[in-house]
C-alpha cells in the first residue's frame, strides 16, 4: 500500500496471524501493512494484547503450531520473499535479516549457558567468526552496550546479572548477529524508571552508531517521540494508522489515535485523564465493522457494518488511516 | 559455601539418616514381637525360652540393648541370619552388589533409550512420531516387568537361543533381566523427558535462540538437553532406588537370579528378622548416597545450584 520513492528494506503487507483456541479464532494480527525504509525508525504502538509482538514473531516465522498460524499476508526483506523460503532457509533470514530484542528479558536467556556463549553464538552463526575471534567480538558486543569489565562478565549466567543488565545482553545479542532490520519489542517496559531511561539512551546512541533499521515496538507514546521517525498504531490486531511522529501530536487523524494523545496532553498538563471510555476490545468478540466502533464518538452507521480500508490521507503516501471518517486538522 | 564443605555435610546428614533409621528399625522391631516366640517352636519349655532370651541379650534394660544394637550395626554386625544360620552381612554382600550391577544396567540402558525417544516425542508434539512413543512408554509402565520378562525368555532364550533362560555367572545372564527392568524407567523417563523438553521447546529463551539463528537441533542439544537434565537425574535416581528396594525381586525371580530383591522376598517368607533389618538399613544407606549423588550431578547442569 505504501508508496516511497525509496524501496523499503522490509514490507509487510496484508498479515494475518491467529490462535486457534477451543473457544474459537483469534485474530490477533489481521490485516496488517507496513514497511521500513533504511535507516528509519518506525514506532509499533498499541495497547496490551493489541498484537504488537505477534506482529513481530509473524515476521521471523516464530509462531508457534499449535495454537498459532500465519493465515495470510507476505513479508519482504530486502527483495526475498520470506513465507515463502522453506523452514531451512529461514536461519538466513533470523539473525542477520531481522534480529529480535524479545519483551522479557528476565527469561528470555538461556538460564544453563554463560551471557558470554549466547552472545558469541549469534556471532559464530551471523558473523562467520570462530573460537577466540567469536569470543573476542562477543566480549566486545558486552562492551558496547556498556557492560563494566566485560572480559569477567563473559563467564557470568543470566541469573548473576540484573534485569537492566539481561536487558543489555538481549541488545548485545541482537546486535551480534549484525542484522538488517532490528526489532525491539518493548525493551524496556518490565525495568524500572531509571533503568528504562539507561536502556533508552543506549538504544538511541547505537542507532546513531550502527545506522540499523529500527523497528521499536512499544505501549509508551512517551519513548516513541524520542526514538521514532514514523509510528504505526494497532488497535485489535489492526494496523488503524501509520503517520510522521511529529504529526501524532499535531495531527492525527484516527478517533482512536486522537484519544490517546488527548489524554497523554491531559496527563501533561496536569490535567485529568480522559482514557477513551469503554472495555478495550475482547478478541474473541470483536465488534463488527469497525472494532474500534463502541467506543468511538465519531461512529456512523457504516461504521458498525463495514471494515474502513486504509485511506492514504494526503495523497502523498506517508499518512495512512482506517477509519470511515478520519480527522483533518483544517475541517 | 565450597563443594567439599557441601558434600561434607550432607554426608554427616546421612550418617544421622541412617542412625535415625537404626533406631527405628530397633523399635519398631521390639513393638512387632518376641523374637524368642517367633524363633522357637510352641511347645518349647520355659528354660529353652530363658536361655535364648539371655543369648539374644533381651533380659537387659531397653537402653542397653539399643546401645549393644547400635554398635553392633556400626562395626557392620548384623547378627545371625535365623534362616541361613551365618552372618547377615555375609548373606547380603553375597546378594547386594549384583544386583546393584543388575540395576544399573536397567538404568543406563532405559536413560539410552528414553532420552532420544523423549526427544522424538518432543520435537513435534502430537505427531505419529509423539503417538507411537506415549502408546510405547505407557506400555513399559503398564506391563508387569516380570511378564515382559518372561516374554523376552521365550523370545530370545527359549526359541533364539541367543541367551541363556536363567542363572548367573556372566554377562549374558544380566541382559535379559536388566531389559525386562529397564522398560518402566524408561516409561516414566521418556514421559518425564517429553514433557520438559516440549517445555524447554516453548519457553522464551528458544525463541530468542531461534531469533539469532539457532537450529531446532542446536537448541534440542546445546540448549535445552542441559535444561531438563535435573528432571531426569532426579528420576532415574529415584527409580534405581525404588527397584533395589524391592521392586527387581518378581524378575530376579523369574531369570533365577539370586539377587538381592529376590533375598528380600525370601527373608520376608522365612521371618528373618535380623536379615531383613540388615537389609532395610542398606537400602536406607544407598537411598542416601543416591540423593547425595544427584544432588551433586544437579550443580554441574543447572548454575543457579550453588552449595
Ligand atoms: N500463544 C498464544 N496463545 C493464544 N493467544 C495468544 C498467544 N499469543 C498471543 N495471543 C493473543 O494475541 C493477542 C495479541 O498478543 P500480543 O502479545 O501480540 O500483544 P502485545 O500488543 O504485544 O501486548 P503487550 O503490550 O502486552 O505485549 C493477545 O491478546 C492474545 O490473546
Ligand atoms: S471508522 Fe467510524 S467508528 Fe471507526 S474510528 Fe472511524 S469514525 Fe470511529
Ligand atoms: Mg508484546
Amino acid at each position: 500500500m505504501e508508496e516511497t520513492k525509496q524501496k523499503p528494506i522490509l514490507s509487510v503487507k496484508n498479515l494475518g496471524t491467529s490462535f486457534f483456541l477451543r473457544e474459537g479464532e483469534v485474530k490477533a494480527v489481521d490485516d496488517v501493512s507496513f514497511s521500513l525504509n533504511k535507516g528509519e525508525c518506525l514506532a509499533l504502538v498499541g495497547e496490551s494484547g493489541s498484537g504488537k509482538t505477534v506482529t513481530a514473531l509473524s515476521i521471523l516465522r516464530l509462531i508457534v503450531w499449535p495454537p498459532g498460524k500465519i493465515v495470510s499476508g507476505e513479508v519482504n526483506l530486502d527483495g526475498v520473499d520470506v513465507f515463502s523460503l522453506p523452514m531451512k532457509e529461514m536461519r538466513n533470514v533470523r539473525g542477520k535479516g531481522i534480529a529480535m530484542i524479545l519483551q522479557e528479558p528476565m527469561s528470555s536467556l538461556n538460564p544453563s549457558q554463560t551471557i558470554g556463549r549466547q552472545i558469541q553464538e549469534a556471532v559464530e552463526i551471523n558473523q562467520g567468526l570462530k573460537g577466540e575471534a567469536a569470543k573476542k567480538a562477543a566480549i566486545d558486543m558486552l562492551g558496547v552496550v556498556r557492560i563494566p569489565s566485560p572480559e569477567k562478565r563473559y563467564y557470568n549466567y543470566p541469573h548473576e546479572l540484573s534485569g537492566g543488565m539481561k536487558q543489555r545482553i538481549m541488545i548485545a545479542i541482537a546486535l551480534a548477529c549484525r542484522p538488517k532490520v532490528l526489532i525491539a519489542d518493548e525493551p524496556t517496559c518490565s525495568l524500572d524508571v531509571t533503568i528504562q531511561a539507561q536502556i533508552l539512551r543506549l538504544m538511541q546512541q547505537l542507532r546513531k552508531e550502527i545506522e540499523t533499521t529500527i523497528l521499536f515496538i512499544t505501549s509508551d507514546l512517551g519513548i516513541v517521540a524520542e526514538m521514532a521517525d514514523r509510528v504505526a498504531m494497532m488497535y485489535a490486531g489492526q494496523l488503524i494508522e501509520i503517520l510522521d511522529v511529529y504529526k501524532l501530536w499535531d495531527a492525527p487523524a484516527h478517533p482512536y489515535t486522537k484519544g490517546i494523545m488527548g489524554s497523554i496532553m491531559a496527563m501533561k498538563e496536569g490535567g485529568r485523564l480522559s482514557i477513551i471510555e469503554g472495555d478495550p476490545p475482547n478478541l474473541l468478540h470483536l465488534p463488527s465493522g469497525c472494532h474500534f466502533h463502541p467506543r468511538c464518538q465519531y461512529c456512523q452507521d457504516i461504521c458498525k457494518t463495514q471494515v474502513p480500508a486504509y485511506t492514504d490521507l494526503d495523497g502523498d503516501g506517508k499518512h495512512w488511516v482506517r477509519c470511515h471518517f478520519p480527522l483533518r486538522k483544517d475541517k | 559455601m565450597g563443594m567439599g564443605k557441601y558434600i561434607a555435610q550432607r554426608l554427616l546428614f546421612t550418617l544421622f539418616v541412617v542412625l535415625g533409621i537404626s533406631i527405628l528399625i530397633f523399635f519398631i522391631t521390639h513393638i512387632v514381637g518376641n523374637p524368642v516366640d517367633i524363633m522357637l517352636p510352641l511347645q518349647a519349655t520355659d528354660v529353652e525360652r530363658e536361655a535364648l532370651t539371655k543369648a539374644l541379650g533381651l533380659d537387659k534394660p531397653m537402653m542397653e540393648q539399643l546401645w549393644i544394637f547400635l554398635r553392633d550395626f556400626s562395626r557392620g554386625d548384623f547378627g545371625i541370619s535365623w534362616w541361613q544360620n551365618r552372618p547377615c552381612m555375609e548373606v547380603i554382600m553375597d546378594r547386594l552388589p549384583i544386583s546393584m550391577w543388575l540395576i544399573l544396567l536397567a538404568s543406563m540402558i532405559s536413560v539410552v533409550c528414553a532420552i532420544p525417544l523423549g526427544i522424538l516425542a518432543a520435537y513435534r508434539p502430537g505427531s505419529i512420531l509423539d503417538r507411537v512413543v506415549t502408546i510405547f512408554s505407557t506400555a513399559g509402565i503398564c506391563f508387569p516387568p516380570f511378564w515382559i520378562g518372561l516374554m523376552l525368555m521365550l523370545i530370545f532364550a527359549v526359541k533364539l537361543g541367543w541367551l541363556p533362560t536363567s542363572g548367573m555367572g556372566t554377562w549374558k545372564h544380566l541382559v535379559l533381566p536388566a531389559v525386562s527392568i529397564s522398560f518402566r524407567p524408561m516409561g516414566h523417563l521418556a514421559q518425564i523427558v517429553r514433557f520438559e523438553m516440549i517445555q524447554q521447546l516453548n519457553a522464551l529463551y528458544a525463541v530468542t535462540a531461534r531469533a539469532k539463528g539457532v537450529t531446532e537441533m542446536t537448541l534440542l542439544f546445546k540448549h535445552a538437553l542441559k535444561n531438563i537434565m535435573t528432571a531426569s537425574l532426579t528420576m532415574i535416581g529415584n527409580d534405581y532406588c525404588k527397584q533395589l528396594g524391592g521392586l527387581s525381586a518378581a524378575v530376579e525371580v523369574v531369570f533365577g537370579f539370586a539377587g538381592f530383591g529376590h533375598l528380600i522376598s525370601e527373608t520376608i517368607e522365612n521371618m528373618d528378622f535380623p536379615l531383613l533389618q540388615a537389609e532395610v538399613f542398606f537400602v536406607a544407606i544407598i537411598v542416601c548416597l543416591i540423593n547425595l549423588l544427584t544432588d551433586i550431578l544437579y550443580a554441574a547442569f543447572d548454575p543457579r545450584i550453588r552449595y
